[in-house]
């Protein structure tokens, strides 16, 4: 069970993730955050404070959304990134690649 | 050990992937693990479950993965996943580099990368006609894990 909630706060949009990001879940975070890049959107920020889980594909949906708003300018930053989730973006050496913050508001005045 | 096996069978499909993870919880469970070592074990079998369930066996053809487990001591679990597909070692795969750019990395190779830096032993063999991987999680170091 993936949860995504999402708004729009002008410099950003803001997804708050909770749950379990797996092979079958993992595809709603991906179709959430493209409708929002078709939309206009340039700048991501996912809050993954509730994120309890995330398995190697829900890794590659973080990689595809960043690699389709880096053309763009655009950034996909990552907020309250704790617990497993954080150990297996440190393992793949995913975080080296994301803007990673201790919460939105940092997020979004880094933008 | 195999009195204290236990084991399901399971259509080699992606949709049963909740019921492999429900499986399991049971046996971490038994095992005593917290909730950090019960993710990363659900991480270890999603990844060979959809191994299995994504290329084991040709399109359009169903097949059965049995998924096995049994707990030797309290803060230890023995995983086993067979298929009767086509003979595969996902162990084989080269090393993926991760030193890439952002643009340059690719997508994928990282559940077999995960499986290797997480299991605490991980064996391939082919026989009787199945593949059959194993691996042992004895919890990790410093986190919730065994008790």
């Amino acid at each position: 069970m993936l949860e995504i909630q999402a708004s729009d706060v002008g410099k950003a949009v803001v997804l708050r993730v909770g749950g379990r990001m797996d092979a079958e879940t993992s595809v709603e975070f991906e179709t959430t955050c493209v409708g929002w890049i078709d939309r206009g959107a340039k700048h991501l920020v996912v809050d993954l404070a509730g994120l309890q889980y995330v398995s190697s594909m829900g890794l590659s949906k973080f990689l595809a959304v960043a690699k389709a708003l880096q053309p763009k300018s655009g950034s996909l930053s990552l907020c309250h990134l704790e617990g497993v989730p954080r150990q297996v973006f440190e393992m793949t050496r995913l975080i080296q690649l994301f803007p990673v913050f201790d919460s939105v508001e940092a997020a979004v005045a880094s933008l | 050990m195999d009195s204290d096996f236990r084991r399901i069978t399971l259509p080699a499909r992606t949709d049963q992937l909740g019921a492999c993870f429900a499986f399991l919880n049971e046996g971490s469970k038994l095992a005593q693990f917290g909730i950090e070592d019960a993710a990363r074990l659900d991480l270890l079998l999603e990844e060979l479950f959809m191994n299995v369930a994504r290329h084991a066996y040709p399109p359009g053809q169903e097949g059965s993965v049995e998924v096995g487990w049994a707990v030797p001591r309290p803060g230890e679990l023995y995983v086993q996943i067979s298929d009767w597909g086509s003979r595969f070692n996902p162990l084989d795969r080269s090393p993926h580099d991760f030193s890439k750019s952002l643009a340059e990395r690719p997508l994928g190779g990282m559940g077999i990368f995960l499986i290797k830096t997480i299991a605490d032993s991980l064996e391939y063999q082919w026989k009787e006609g199945r593949n059959l991987l194993s691996f042992r999680y004895l919890g990790a170091k410093g986190s919730d894990g065994a008790s």
